[in-house]
C-alpha cells in the first residue's frame, strides 16, 4: 500500500477491517513453493500447457539469439563461496557493476568470468540509494555491455535477463516504462511509526490538495475537514498537492494542533486538527505474505529513485545483470525481485550517469549511506496496497 | 441464451470508430499464425509476438481503471461508452454504493456498484458522472472466455497495490494453463489490488476479470467474462446473490482511543461482541487469548488469526482494576 492509501486507509476500527485482496486458495507456504519450483526448473516439459512460459525451456530457448552478445558481458559475483550477484561489464578494464546490497560486508567478492577464470575483486564505488556498487578486477580486454536507451522501451517490449550460460535467467515483458519513484510510490519505506495521521483521502486540487474522503471520527472529522475542500496552508507550509500535504502531516505527530487553511466553495476558512496516530494496518502482513508467494524477494527492495517495471521471475541472485531488449541492448540493470508481480531495474541512463563517479571512487558506501552507518540493507518494507 | 444475445447489445452498440480500432487489433496474417505455435521459434517470432502485445496495450490501457470501494482498493475495465466497469465481486461488495474510479491519467469519477454475484466474484460498476466534455468513456469489448485455449497468449493490466499516480497500469504477460466455466488461470502474475482487473486476449478483448491467487506463480485466477454476460440482466439491476468465496473476517466492535498509547478502547459498536462482553469506552485492554496487548496495533494483529465463533479471553483494566471477560468472535459485518 503506497502513502496515498495508507491516507486512504481506516481509522482504526476492527468492524472495518476490509481488505480487497486475491483470496489465498492454496495453504502451502511459499518457501516450500519456492523450493519446489526452483527443483523442478529445467524439468518442466516444454509440451506442457498447465506451467507458466517463463519457465518453459522452449520458450527460454527462442530467447537465446538475444542473449548471446550480452552475456559475454555478464560475470557471476561471489561472497564467501556462495552467488550473491551477477555483476555487468561496464569498461574493458576490468570494470563491474553490480547489486551492492547482495554483497557481504567485509568480505573481498570473487568474480567468475564467462570463460571459467576466477578473479579476486575490489569495491571501488558505492551508490547507495540506487544500491549498486562499481567492482575493480586486474584484468583487461573484457567486453562491456552495449547499451540501450530505457527513455524509448514502451511497454510490452520483450525482455530478457541475460546471465553466464547460454540460456537468459528470465524473460517476461516491459512493465511500466522507466520512471522517476515518488516518495508516495511502492518502493519507499511507509511513514515512521510516530507520523500524525490527519484521516482523509485526497485529490488533486485547484491550487492546493482536494479532500476526497474523510474517514469518520478521524482528526479531520473532528477540525470540520469536508470532501470538496481544498487544503492550501498547513501550520506555515503552503500545500500545494497532495504530496506536500502528505509529507507535511506525516512531519508531525501525534497530538499536535495544527492550524489548516481551506478553500470551501470560494471562501477561505481557518481550522485546527488535533492530529491522530496511524491506525496499524492489518492489511500489511497479508500483503507481504502475498508478495513473497512464488518467488523469493531481494532483501533490499525498496528506494530506488528510478526504475523500469518489468515481470521477470527474477531470483534476487540473479540481480546486477543486465535487462535487455530484442536488440541484445542493456536498457538497464536488474536490481530487484520486488514483489510478486514486478521486477525492477535502475534505467540504462541512470546507471550510466553514475560510473565515472563510481570508478573515480568518489562515491563509497560512507558518502551514500544515508541513515545508517552500517552496511547493512536499508529498510526493505514493501506496501503494496489492499 | 436468447437473453445473452440481447445483453450482447452493450459492447456491441459501438461507432465505426470504435469497429476501427478492434479491427486494428488484429493480429496480421504473418502475425496470427506465430501466436498459434505453442511457443516462439526465434527472434523473428519474439517480434511479431512483442509488436502485438504493445499494440494491444497501448489501445486498452485507457479502459483500465483504479477503484476506491469504501475501505477497500481495486481495479476494474471500462467495457462500454456509457461507463459500466466490470470488477470483481469482492471489490464491488455489494450493490448500490459509492465507488470512486480512478482513470489511467489519475482523474478520479464517481460511480456507484451495481451487481455482485459472490459465488463467481463478479461485480458490476456503472460509473455515474457524465465523461468529460460531453464525450464517452474510452471503452473495451468483451471477448468470449469459452472459446479460450490451453497455452494461448494472454496480458493482465490492473493496479498492484492500488492505483499509483505516475504509474501506468503495470502489464503482466502470460498463457491460459487452465480454462473451465468457473475460472481461468493464467501466469500472468497478480497480487492484492489486481483484484477486478482485466485479462485480455491479444486480440485487445477483455476475456477475463482477475481474482485470487494460490502459492506458485502460475495460479492466478480469472473470472471468465462469459459469465458477466451471462448474468448481465442480474448484475445491471442491482442484484447480489452466492455465498461468497472468502472467508468472514474476525470482528471485534471496538475503535481505539487516538490519543491513547496503551489498548484503551475509544468506542463500542452496539451488537459487536465487545458491547455483547460488557466492555466500554475508556477500558484498557491488556491481553487477549492469553498474550499480552500493549497497544491498538498488536489487538488488529492477534485478532485476525483468530476464526469467526472463538471464545477468547480478555483481560481488561477498569479503573485500574483488572477485569477477565469471554468474548466471542463475530463475522465482520457486511
Amino acid at each position: 500500500m503506497n502513502a496515498h492509501l495508507i491516507r486512504h486507509h481506516c481509522r482504526t476500527q476492527l468492524a472495518r477491517l476490509v481488505v480487497i485482496v486475491a483470496c489465498i486458495v492454496s495453504s502451502l507456504s511459499a518457501s516450500a513453493q519456492q523450493q519446489q519450483r526452483q527443483r523442478s526448473r529445467g524439468q518442466v516439459n516444454p509440451d506442457d500447457k498447465t506451467t507458466g512460459f517463463k519457465e518453459n525451456p522452449r520458450m527460454l530457448a527462442a530467447f537465446n539469439e538475444v542473449v548471446a552478445a550480452p552475456s559475454r558481458s555478464v560475470v557471476r559475483v561471489r561472497c564467501d563461496g556462495k552467488d550473491v550477484a551477477l555483476g555487468t561489464v561496464v569498461g574493458a578494464d576490468g570494470w563491474i557493476i553490480t547489486k551492492y546490497s547482495e554483497l557481504t560486508a567485509g568480505v573481498a567478492p570473487i568474480v567468475v568470468m564467462k570463460d571459467g577464470r576466477t578473479l579476486l575483486a575490489k569495491v571501488i564505488g558505492v551508490e547507495n540509494r540506487y544500491d549498486l556498487a562499481m567492482l575493480k578486477v586486474d584484468t583487461k580486454n573484457l567486453i562491456p555491455v552495449q547499451w540501450g536507451e530505457s527513455k524509448a522501451a514502451i511497454v510490452g517490449e520483450l525482455l530478457a535477463s541475460p546471465g553466464v550460460g547460454v540460456e537468459p535467467v528470465a524473460v517476461g515483458v516491459l512493465s511500466v516504462a522507466a520512471r522517476a519513484v515518488k516518495s508516495r510510490d511502492l518502493g519507499h519505506p511507509p511513514p515512521p511509526a510516530n507520523a500524525g495521521y490527519l484521516g482523509v483521502g485526497l485529490d488533486e486540487g485547484e491550487g492546493g490538495a482536494r479532500v476526497a474522503e474523510v474517514m469518520v471520527n478521524s482528526a479531520a472529522d473532528k477540525a470540520g475537514l469536508r470532501v470538496n475542500d481544498v487544503v492550501t496552508l498547513i501550520a506555515d507550509t503552503p500545500i500545494i498537492d497532495s504530496e506536500t500535504m502528505v509529507n507535511t502531516i506525516r512531519n508531525h505527530r501525534p497530538g499536535d494542533a495544527v492550524p489548516i487553511k481551506v478553500m470551501r466553495e470560494g471562501k477561505e476558512l481557518d481550522l485546527k486538527a488535533t492530529l491522530g496516530k496511524r491506525p496499524p494496518d492489518p492489511g500489511l502482513l497479508r500483503r507481504e505474505y502475498q508478495n513473497h508467494l512464488g518467488s523469493a524477494l531481494s532483501e533490499r527492495r525498496t528506494g530506488f529513485p528510478q526504475i523500469l517495471q518489468h515481470d521477470m521471475i527474477l531470483r534476487p541472485d540473479n540481480c546486477g545483470g543486465p535487462v535487455v531488449d530484442l536488440d541484445g541492448k542493456a536498457i538497464g540493470i536488474n536490481i530487484a525481485r520486488a514483489g510478486r508481480v514486478e521486477s525492477y531495474a535502475i534505467p540504462a541512463e541512470a546507471v550510466r550517469a553514475l560510473i565515472d563517479d563510481l570508478k573515480s571512487g568518489k562515491l563509497t558506501a560512507a558518502t551514500t549511506q544515508p541513515t545508517s552507518s552500517t552496511t547493512k540493507p536499508a529498510p526493505t518494507t514493501t506496501m503494496p496496497a489492499k | 441464451m436468447r437473453l445473452r444475445l440481447s445483453l450482447l447489445c452493450l459492447p456491441l452498440l459501438l461507432t465505426s470508430l470504435v469497429w476501427a480500432q478492434t479491427a486494428a487489433l488484429k493480429p496480421t496474417p504473418t502475425t496470427r499464425p506465430v501466436l498459434l505455435k505453442p511457443s516462439p521459434d526465434n527472434l523473428a517470432d519474439l517480434r511479431a509476438l512483442q509488436t502485438q502485445v504493445e499494440a494491444v496495450v497501448s489501445k486498452v490501457t485507457p479502459a483500465v481503471v483504479g477503484l476506491r470501494v469504501e475501505r477497500g482498493q481495486g481495479s476494474g475495465v471500462i467495457i462500454s461508452d456509457d461507463g459500466y466497469v466490470l470488477t470483481a465481486g469482492h471489490v464491488a461488495s455489494k450493490p448500490n454504493i459509492d465507488v470512486r474510479v480512478v482513470l489511467a491519467d489519475g482523474k478520479t469519477v464517481r460511480g456507484k456498484t451495481l451487481g455482485v454475484n459472490h459465488a463467481i466474484d463478479s461485480g458490476l460498476i456503472k460509473i455515474t458522472d457524465p465523461p468529460p466534455g460531453g464525450g464517452k468513456w474510452p471503452f473495451v469489448q468483451m471477448g468470449f472466455s469459452g472459446q479460450l485455449y490451453k497455452a494461448q497468449w494472454c496480458i493482465a493490466l490492473g493496479h498492484p497495490g492500488g492505483f499509483k499516480l505516475g504509474r501506468s497500469a503495470p502489464l503482466r504477460l502470460g498463457r491460459i494453463l487452465d480454462t473451465r466455466g468457473t475460472f481461468i488461470r493464467t501466469d500472468c502474475t497478480l497480487v492484492g489490488g489486481d483484484s477486478g482487473g482485466p485479462l485480455f486476449d491479444l486480440d485487445g478483448k477483455v476475456v477475463g476479470i482477475h481474482s485470487r491467487i494460490g502459492s506458485t506463480v502460475n495460479d492466478n485466477l480469472h473470472v471468465p467474462v462469459d459469465t458477466f454476460r451471462d448474468t448481465w440482466e442480474r448484475l445491471a439491476k442491482g442484484e447480489e446473490w452466492g455465498e461468497p468465496m472468502f472467508r468472514a473476517k474476525p470482528y471485534f466492535g471496538i475503535e481505539e482511543d487516538d490519543m491513547a498509547t496503551n489498548c484503551r478502547i475509544g468506542d463500542v459498536f452496539p451488537g459487536s461482541p465487545a458491547e455483547k462482553a460488557g466492555l466500554t469506552t475508556g477500558d484498557v485492554i491488556t491481553s487477549f487469548g492469553g498474550q499480552k496487548v500493549e497497544n491498538f496495533s498488536a489487538l488488529v494483529l492477534l485478532l485476525a488469526g483468530r476464526k469467526v465463533g472463538e471464545e477468547v479471553t480478555v483481560q481488561i483494566l477498569r479503573d485500574d482494576k483488572p477485569i477477565t471477560v469471554k468474548v466471542v468472535i463475530a463475522a465482520r459485518p457486511r
